[in-house]
Formats: structure tokens, C-alpha cells, sequence
């Protein structure tokens, strides 16, 4: 699959990627030569393929029981971002 | 030593936890600057934990991996320690809870001396993607030791640690195991809880043990193996004592072999020795028998949809809320999140968010992503029909043996080529082991190389009970690189 220049920066955007011009030119090749590679999956037959429902693990429940969390193990988990009263900070969305 | 050879001298009070501990951590202290296997040493908490082993030692308690020193690959948690995943992303992220297989393997004693490099996000096949700079191969260190569990390897071979904990998605174990010389365990998928490593490829990720010999994966696999509610995929049944298994020997065993593995693009030298090796299988009571997996041949290809796909998936998580590199001079959450991600991810971890973002946009999630998963469909089945015949495969590991530094780095797809072998068992979730097969000669260096086994899923003591048969035949685990 060749990849044009705005299919690139459309996929960056998609996935939230900040990325330099260099890195634009670099990854429309690579990801063109590699697409190339796994388009080798689009020949085979797969008109008697049929989706299984089956799976060897099926519905693994556990009691809805409320749990709490270890304080200092939640206080560890949480005060690594930007905090406020008692709050993660996120920039402005709108 | 091995974990075994440690036993003895621990459990007849020859030698005590703390002092077998600093003996590894000095170990390190002299060979680690040149390896770079290691991204961080927990002296304090080794210590701590080895003093904690003597006093079981002392009361009488003995066996499994009590008071044993081991290195973990820096994709686990490991509570209050530095987790980085080898990406600038985490840099300065503290692990808040242990996962799994680590608490299990503090519960029984073992003592984490520090965490691993890695092939950052374990995105690779060498560990010079890691954003900390790469490991050296203790066999040459103009080479790589392999990736993505590339720290891991290069420790145990080193004599670093009698083991370490890696971590295997599509050969990630296996292949920096072969090229160190090592056993290297990928159990099957559910086999090891999965909660506390860092999601990859959440259909295929799976933790496993970098040994010496099978004996010690097999007493590795004791402590991580079983079933935990905190994972959902985890296996409810397991065999008690998988280290019971590694006499039983493999006569009357129906050993499968694919003849386009051993074909013109594998090295000739591992070509050579191949029917010694099939002999050798031969003379302890094994039958050889020819297999066909067609759809094998397009496991890379089938992989590097579906790896890329859950990646975008699972890194989605990083865009510096809450942990992890936050530039606070951006304006607006947009750009948050793209330059944090821009700037905090290396080049291959961008390069497969993009390839799955893709694989999974509209338009092209049918072709690609869905197509993808039939066909791994149909190379899970290849593997159902042929374990009908026989009871276990052999195939290379690796096609050649290890390449050098900066060699691939500039040819992503050379890179994913590396798992060739490799990707059919992740895909299928079989268990597969790597074990050292013999040496080779490169620019005048011993340079090893591997077999793969693998068993039908489920059977991971299929593995370990084929792997010491093979052991008995060579003494490849005893050759250690010169350092």
C-alpha cells in the first residue's frame, strides 16, 4: 500500500501523535514498504473460513463486591500527575 | 550458578541469601558498565529481601526459589521501584503495586536484585530501541544480545543473575535466549498472570523465565504459573510440580519438523546441524516426522497487523495525565496529547501506533485487521491438525545468529523478520521454549545458536520434558562467554 503524504498525517492525528517533517517522510516510506509486505494476507482464500464462537475461557466472573483500595497504594498510583484538590489537572478541552 | 546449584549451598547453609546476593551485586557493579543489561539496581530492597530469605532459612525453610537473586525486565511492575518500559515516556514513573508473578515470586523468597533493558515497550527485536541506549551481547559485544528481552538475556548469560523474568509477544524470550545461549521459556498464553506487565499485545503478551538450564525454568515456572483474578485470560489449571516432568525423557515422542525452516534462508551453519541434531532426538527414542503449517509462512505478516493493533490500543493510555512526560507549556488538551506522544515515545513505538492505527481506521479495518485475525485462525488450526500426529516441533530459532549493533536498526521490516519462527506459536498461544543447540564461528568469536520447541497449548511441561532430554545429549549449557 502506498502511502501519500496526507494519509500519514492523518493517521498521526488519529493517534494523537505530534511528529516533524523528517519523521512524515521517514514513516510514509517505512510504512508503505511494510504494508507492501503483510499485503500478502489479502490473496489468501478465505471463502470457507468461518468465524468461531468458541474460546477456551468463556464469561470469568467474580463476586460485584466492593473492594477498597490500599490508601497508600492509591495515593502512589495517583500523585504522579498534575493534581487539585484531590483532582487530576487536564488541559482545557474546549 | 545455577538456580540449583544456589539450592544446595542456601538450603545446607553453606552460603547465605545476603551473601549470594552481594555476590551478584558486585557482580554487576564490574561487568554491568559494559553490558548495560541493567537500567536500575535495588541494593537496599535486594538486601532487605535477602535478610528476609536468611530468617525463613534459619527456621528450617528450604526448596523453590527462597533466597534466590533475580533480575526482572523493566516492562513489570515492581512496587516502589523506577518502571520505564525503556521509554522516555516513563522516566520518572514509580511502579505503585507489584504484578503477579512478581508478588508471587516475593511471597516465595526470591530477591529482585534491579529491573532490565529492553527493546522500549518490548517494540523489537535487538533492545536498541530502548530510549536508555542498547545492551551488549556477552558473546561479542559489537552484537546484540537480542530483543525484546535483550537485558534479560545478556544478565543470565553474563552470570549477572542465575535468572530473569522476560517478557514474550512474538519471540521476545525465545530469540534473545538463543542468541545468549540461555533457555528461554515462553509459556502458553494465560499460563503467567499477565497483570502488572505493560500491555503490548494483549492477545499474545506473556512472562516468562531466562535460565541456564530447564531445570530452573521449570522451578521459575512453579512460582509464576497459575491462575489470578486479576487477570481474566489466566488459565484456571495448571500441572503442581512442572519440575516433575524434566526425567520422563522423550521415547516413543512424535517430534514434527517443517522442511521450509530449514531451507536457504536459514544460516548455513545452523543448516549443517540440523541432522545431528535430528539423530541425537533419534537415539533418546523419538520418532522424526515430516509437517506441513502453510499458513505459518505468513505469521510475520499476520503479526504485524495484529501487534501494531493492540499496541495503538493499549499505549493509548499514555498522554501524560496522570503519569508519565507532561509538557505543561502546550496550549489545549490536543496538543497535550500530541507532543507528549510525539516527543516521549521512540521511533518503533511510533512506527507500530501508526501501522495499527491504521490497520484499525475505517476503511481498512476489514482488510487489514480482520483479514488478519482469520488468518490466524487458520495458523492456530495448521498447529491443532498437526499436534494430531505429533507431540512436539522443532525449528530454528533464530535463521542466523546474533547480528551486529546498528546492523537492522535502519530496516524495520529486516527486524520484523527476525520472527520468523517465532510468530506462529505467539499467534496460537503454544508453549515454546528456546534451548541452546551448538556454536558457530564469527570474526573469530563463538557466537551460539538455538532450537525452538514447542508443544500443543496447555503443555508447557511438554516442553520442559523434551528440552532436559535434549540437555542430556551436549553440554552447550555449560559454556559460558569469556568476560
Amino acid at each position: 500500500m502506498k502511502f501519500k503524504d496526507k494519509d500519514i498525517v492523518h493517521i498521526a492525528e488519529l493517534a494523537r501523535l505530534d511528529l516533524s517533517s523528517q519523521e512524515l517522510k521517514a514513516y510514509r516510506s517505512q510504512l508503505s514498504d511494510i504494508t507492501s509486505y503483510i499485503d500478502q494476507i489479502a490473496k489468501i482464500d478465505l471463502s470457507n473460513y468461518q468465524e468461531k464462537a468458541e474460546s477456551k475461557l468463556h464469561n470469568v466472573w467474580r463476586e460485584d463486591k466492593v473492594e477498597d483500595w490500599l490508601q497508600e497504594e492509591k495515593l502512589a498510583a495517583l500523585e504522579q500527575g498534575e493534581r487539585k484538590q484531590g483532582l487530576i489537572k487536564v488541559k482545557r478541552v474546549l | 550458578m545455577t538456580i540449583q546449584e544456589a539450592r544446595v549451598e542456601l538450603d545446607k547453609g553453606r552460603m547465605s541469601s545476603e551473601e549470594l546476593t552481594r555476590a551478584y551485586l558486585d557482580r554487576i557493579q564490574s561487568l554491568d558498565a559494559t553490558l548495560h543489561a541493567c537500567l536500575l539496581v535495588d541494593e537496599k530492597g535486594a538486601i532487605e529481601a535477602a535478610k528476609a530469605a536468611d530468617k525463613r532459612l534459619q527456621a528450617g525453610e528450604t526448596g523453590g526459589l527462597l533466597g534466590i537473586p533475580y533480575l526482572a525486565k523493566d516492562n513489570m511492575m515492581t512496587k516502589g521501584l523506577r518502571t520505564t518500559a525503556a521509554s522516555k515516556i516513563l522516566e520518572n514513573y514509580i511502579a505503585p503495586y507489584d504484578a503477579t508473578a512478581i508478588k508471587r515470586l516475593r511471597r516465595a523468597g526470591a530477591v529482585l536484585l534491579g529491573k532490565t533493558n529492553l527493546d522500549e515497550f518490548a517494540h523489537g527485536a535487538s533492545t536498541e530501541n530502548s530510549a536508555y541506549g542498547p545492551t551488549k551481547n556477552p558473546w561479542d559485544t559489537s552484537r546484540v544480545p537480542g530483543g525484546s528481552s535483550g537485558g534479560s538475556a545478556a544478565a543470565v548469560a553474563a552470570g549477572l543473575a542465575p535468572f530473569a523474568l522476560g517478557s514474550d509477544t512474538g519471540g521476545s524470550i525465545r530469540q534473545p535466549a538463543g542468541f545468549c545461549n540461555l533457555i528461554g521459556l515462553k509459556p502458553s498464553y494465560g499460563r503467567v498472570s499477565r497483570f502488572g506487565l505493560l500491555s503490548m499485545t494483549s492477545s499474545t503478551d506473556i512472562i516468562g523465565p531466562l535460565t541456564k538450564n530447564s531445570a530452573d525454568a521449570a522451578m521459575v515456572l512453579n512460582v509464576i504459573a497459575g491462575q489470578d483474578r486479576f487477570d481474566a485470560s489466566s488459565l484456571p489449571e495448571r500441572e503442581e510440580d512442572y519440575s516433575a516432568h524434566l526425567d520422563k525423557g522423550i521415547k516413543g515422542m512424535k517430534i514434527g519438523v517443517v522442511s521450509s525452516h530449514w531451507d536457504k534462508h536459514l544460516d548455513p551453519d545452523i543448516r549443517e546441524a540440523k541432522e545431528q541434531a535430528l539423530s541425537s532426538f533419534r537415539r533418546l527414542g523419538a520418532e522424526i516426522m515430516e509437517i506441513e503449517l502453510p499458513y505459518s509462512a505468513y505469521g510475520v505478516a499476520v503479526y504485524y497487523v495484529i501487534t501494531p493493533s493492540e499496541i495503538s490500543s493499549n499505549l493509548a493510555r499514555f498522554d501524560g495525565v496522570g503519569w508519565g512526560l507532561s509538557n505543561q507549556e502546550t496550549e489545549g488538551l490536543l496538543e497535550f496529547y500530541k507532543a507528549n506522544r510525539g516527543h516521549g515515545f521512540g521511533a518503533e513505538v511510533k512506527r507500530r501506533i501508526m501501522l495499527g492505527t491504521f490497520a484499525l481506521s475505517s476503511g481498512y479495518a476489514d482488510a487489514y485487521y480482520k483479514r488478519a485475525q482469520a488468518v490466524r485462525d487458520l495458523i492456530k488450526e495448521d498447529y491443532e491438525r498437526v499436534f494430531k500426529e505429533v507431540d512436539l516441533i522443532i525449528s530454528p530459532t533464530s535463521p542466523h545468529p546474533a547480528f551486529k549493533l546498528g546492523e537492522k536498526i535502519d530496516d524495520p521490516l529486516a527486524m520484523y523478520l527476525e520472527d520468523i519462527y517465532l510468530s506462529g506459536p505467539a499467534l496460537a498461544g503454544l508453549p515454546a521454549m528456546s534451548v541452546p543447540a551448538g556454536f558457530l564461528e564469527r570474526e573469530g568469536k563463538e557466537l551460539p545458536f538455538a532450537w525452538q520447541l514447542i508443544a500443543p497449548y496447555g503443555k508447557d511441561e511438554v516442553v520442559l520434558q523434551a528440552a532436559a532430554a535434549w540437555e542430556k545429549t551436549n553440554d552447550y549449557i555449560n559454556t559460558h562467554p569469556q568476560l
